[in-house]
Parts: C-alpha cells; sequence; structure tokens
C-alpha cells in the first residue's frame, strides 16, 4: 500500500463569499505560488476547523458537521474536470484512515476549480473549505 | 510477482508517493519552540499570525541533510519536555498552529497545519505520520503560525517537533 509523498503543499481557500446558496460555484482565492499553472497536482487533503481552527489569512473553516454539504471540482488545463463534484468529506484524512488522496498527475487550474453546496444550511457566510494541495513544479 | 499499474509505478518513480511505513531514514532529531509570555516583545510572545522561526540547525539544511518525515509530538507522548517546558494543553490545540517549510529564497514549500503531523490516533482515527521529502529546505526559515485562538497557548508551553532525515 502507498501513501503520499509531500514535495510541495500549499493551502488553499474556497471561501463561502455572501448568502451561502446551493448550485452557486465557490471559486478558490488568489495563491500566488499556484497562479502560473506550472503546477502538478498529485494530491489533495480538505481541512475543517476540528483540523485547522482558522485559514492563515484570519477567516473562519467551516464546521465538521456541514463538511457532508459540499463538493469539489477541479479542472485542469485542458479545461477537463477531472474531478467532479467530489465530497470533501471523503478528502478528510481523518475519515479514511489517515491517508491522503492521490491523484493521476494533472497541470490543474485553480482559477477554474470551485465549489458547490448542496445544501446550504448552517453554512456561513465567508467560511472557507481549506484543501491542501500537494504539488510539484513542471520540470523539477 | 507483484504486478504494479504503469501509474502507480511512474508515481513511485517521480518521488510522489512511497510504500506505507514508519519513516527509513538515517537520523532522527528534535526541534522546540518555546512560547513566552505576550507582551514582552520577545520574539517567542504569543500573539496571532507571526511567525515563530526555529534556531538555525545546519544539519538540517538542503546542503546536508533531506528532511524524510515529520511528526509534531503528541500530547500523549510528552506532557513535559526535558527543559521543563510544558506541550501544549491537548492535542487538539494543534489545530490552531501551521507550520510552514521554507527554502533559501523565502519560498514557502510546505504549509500544514500540525493537526496534520500528528502520528497519533486522533479523534479516533489513526493518522499516517507525514511523508515528506524536502531537498532545499533552509531551516532557520521556517516556521510556525498560530493562526487560530492565541489564548489557547500560554507561556511555559512549547511545540515540539520530531525530525527524520538522510545526512547527504
Amino acid at each position: 500500500m502507498n501513501n503520499l509523498v509531500i514535495k510541495r503543499s500549499q493551502l488553499v481557500e474556497f471561501q463561502i463569499t455572501g448568502t451561502p446558496t446551493t448550485l452557486r460555484r465557490y471559486t478558490a482565492r488568489t495563491v500566488q505560488n499556484l497562479s502560473r499553472n506550472n503546477i502538478i497536482l498529485y494530491g489533495i487533503e480538505c481541512y475543517t476547523e476540528d483540523q485547522l481552527a482558522a485559514t492563515p489569512s484570519g477567516g473562519a473553516v467551516i464546521d465538521t458537521a456541514d463538511a457532508s454539504k459540499v463538493v469539489l471540482t477541479l479542472m485542469d488545463t485542458n479545461k477537463d474536470q477531472f474531478l467532479y463534484n467530489a465530497p470533501i468529506v471523503s478528502l478528510i484524512r481523518e475519515n479514511v484512515g489517515g491517508f491522503v488522496t492521490i491523484l493521476k498527475p494533472r497541470i490543474i487550474n485553480l482559477s477554474d476549480c470551485y465549489i458547490q453546496l448542496t445544501d446550504a444550511a448552517g453554512i456561513v457566510t465567508n467560511e472557507s473549505v481549506v484543501f491542501n494541495f500537494y504539488y510539484d513544479l513542471i520540470g523539477e | 510477482m507483484q504486478l504494479v499499474s504503469p501509474l502507480i509505478q511512474y508515481m513511485k518513480d517521480e518521488g510522489f508517493i512511497r510504500d506505507t511505513c514508519n519513516p527509513v531514514c538515517y537520523s532522527v532529531t528534535t526541534a522546540q519552540i518555546n512560547f513566552s509570555a505576550a507582551g514582552t516583545g520577545l520574539p517567542t510572545a504569543i500573539a496571532l499570525n507571526k511567525p515563530y522561526y526555529f534556531q538555525p540547525y545546519d544539519e538540517l539544511n538542503h546542503r546536508n541533510s533531506t528532511i524524510m518525515a515529520l511528526e509534531v509530538v503528541s500530547t500523549s507522548f510528552e506532557t513535559t519536555f526535558l527543559d521543563g517546558v510544558n506541550n501544549v494543553s491537548s492535542d487538539d490545540v494543534f489545530s490552531n498552529i501551521t507550520l510552514n517549510l521554507v527554502n533559501g529564497v523565502q519560498d514557502v514549500i510546505v504549509q500544514t497545519p500540525l493537526s496534520s503531523l500528528l502520528g497519533v490516533a486522533y479523534g479516533g482515527y489513526a493518522r499516517k505520520l507525514y511523508q515528506v521529502s524536502l531537498k532545499d529546505i533552509v531551516w532557520s526559515n521556517c516556521y510556525i503560525e498560530i493562526t487560530g485562538n492565541p489564548l489557547l497557548l500560554s507561556a511555559g508551553q512549547g511545540v515540539k517537533f520530531n525530525i527524520y532525515y538522510d545526512k547527504k
């Protein structure tokens, strides 16, 4: 059995701005480290407030009980939704025996990636869903 | 004979994944950051979003070693460290602190909450030790940061890491 090796990692926040609404797409806050489309994503992990009490920018993190109301879509530079509406509950290590979800390495376009709410009840405005992106740089 | 998919083999060759096991490394050391009372002006005074840098440790720099794994010392392992400083009050506090590993040109290579670095059961689920493969970090540039509630920490407490590394 294999587990992920961290080459590089970066916390990425998807903030639920405005009144929380189902079907609306909430995109990631800009991360300069990941903004050049030279990122090969090969693993991902999600944090709720049990693992990360607040984001590095000071924002509130989504309540653990609300994690089952959020799905994630990741898009690569060919606009291929290679991870489509995946429940974030399965991306939390505590729920999967401590393992990090490993993906086939892809060059991602972070600005195209988004989360959606399947149920907005209980979600608070400006809360963030935080992921740790495990990545490598092209050619490194 | 063991069949391995081409994708798994590729990811192993590229160093993205590794067989699940405890860290296999040449040496293990510890690093500790102690907190002091807020308002004293010391670099270790407790404050939100302030970097607490590790002491320089040349052996851990990229020219001398490669860090293979990191673990934060759980409160169930040590409540008090060798220097008399106490560990944090409970493992739940680690979700309020973030670790940043930084290279020689101040790029943050790894950013993760300390709760992810616990090697013991947490919240009822077994956690695997983090496996990292860091070739170009400068240890004295690395730091932790309180991103959550600083009131959960107090003077006389500290955070300790086990660092598993290979010498070059």
